[in-house]
């Protein structure tokens, strides 16, 4: 037992160790997730709506005037960028040149959250971009 | 050496290649969203097959890992199987964003210490059986080695305010909006309570920094159940099913235990 307890400390040790000095190089890590989101007074999610109603990105299978760079989350306090990539890599790999005949309005910006010292979370929408789009 | 143990981890190792197999084969679609409808849709042929060849191979690498068939040699070739996949996948996304937004193998990195601590110890002149079955304590190390890293970067990076109400809550506020309606009451009702915020930071720290105990055999029951909460946390609050490290963390348990 004590053998096994002296290996897996080296082994995590050098872990430990190596990853602070080398970084995220496969197999080593940080694990940063999150690590520096702590300087942020409000939180910033992104929002799709079409025709009035909140849609995810894939319900839309065009999109026509939307500013989809302008979205870009590493300029807001966001926590989800993943989603916006994606989202980003969608209504840009679905945008099309000409109007949408038949299209609907399409508005893209953040909500952006706040938590009071009271517990309220308080809500407001920052549009970001507007355009015309189809549902799938 | 633990049959079930060496099967839990194929699983955990198969795990992570289909991660990285289904970003790579969807990658114009909205994966992290979790929506069923990244399925729908044809996807482009030479891609598929790639990526089924390549998912072929791997499976083939890991019923070697199974067989026990020359394991240093198989788990050389995992590795490089996992990183070269990891590789496609950060070259999908522009600047480094795959990485930079976590982008975590455990399996991979257990594996490697394995790999390590084993051919260390066989130079060292121990018999090669008892260093394939020691070497899994190496695997524990790494495992614990990755928790623990969480919380320095946490601590470093953000120092114990990290924990406090006000961070956490936001961070899960954020999730309210998407998930079953019950999930998304739940994520509304902790961000709006201090005490279970501050609670659900604390318990995130203390479990990360705990896991150091993971590298003392006797210490691992009690720390994977802290750990399992931990990710059901995540997945309860946070939306993320993690599950790669769960299955990695059990088969630990048993391939640890010698």
């Amino acid at each position: 037992m004590l053998t096994g307890t002296l290996i897996a400390l080296i082994a995590a040790v050098v872990y430990i160790v190596v990853s602070l000095l080398v970084g995220d190089r496969f197999p080593f890590s940080r694990y940063c997730m999150y690590a520096d989101l702590t300087t942020r007074s409000e939180g910033a999610v992104l929002y799709l709506k079409a025709a009035g109603r909140f849609v995810a990105p894939d319900e839309l299978g065009a999109v026509h005037g939307l500013d989809v760079e302008a979205l870009d989350p590493r300029s807001r306090p966001c926590s989800q960028q993943w989603l916006v990539y994606e989202a980003q890599r969608w209504l840009r790999d679905h945008s099309v040149e000409g109007e949408l005949e038949g299209g609907v309005d399409v508005e893209a910006g953040y909500r952006m959250l706040t938590v009071g010292s009271d517990g309220l979370v308080e809500e407001r929408l920052e549009p970001v971009t507007r355009g015309t789009g189809r549902l799938r | 050496m633990s049959r079930v143990g060496h099967a839990i981890f194929a699983v955990g190792l198969a795990l992570s290649w289909t991660n990285s197999a289904l970003h790579v084969l969807l990658a114009d679609r909205p994966v992290y969203a979790g929506s069923p409808r990244m399925f729908r849709g044809p996807l482009p042929r030479g891609r598929l097959w790639s990526v089924l060849g390549a998912s072929g191979g791997f499976a083939g690498l890991i019923v070697l890992f199974l067989s026990g068939l020359a394991p240093e040699w198989v788990a050389l070739g995992v590795l490089m199987a996992l990183m070269a996949i990891r590789r496609v996948e950060i070259a999908q996304w522009h600047d480094d964003v795959v990485v930079r937004l976590g982008k975590y193998v455990p399996a991979g990195a257990c594996l490697s210490g394995w790999l390590v601590a084993d051919v260390a110890l066989i130079a060292s002149g121990v018999p090669v059986a008892d260093a394939r079955r020691l070497a899994w304590n190496a695997g524990c190390g790494v495992m614990a080695g990755a928790y623990v890293l969480a919380a320095i970067t946490k601590v470093r990076t953000s120092g114990l305010s990290w924990v406090r109400a006000e961070r956490q809550a936001l961070l899960i506020a954020e999730r309210a909006f998407w998930g079953p309606p019950l999930v998304r009451g739940l994520r509304l009702a902790i961000a709006r309570s201090r005490s279970w915020s501050t609670l659900a930071g604390l318990f995130g720290l203390g479990v990360e920094l705990a896991a150091l105990a993971f590298v003392v055999p006797e210490a691992r029951v009690p720390v994977a159940a802290a750990v399992i909460a931990l990710h059901l946390g995540f997945m309860a609050l946070l939306g993320y099913f993690e599950i790669e490290w769960l299955v990695v963390l059990v088969a630990l348990l048993f391939l640890g235990r010698s």
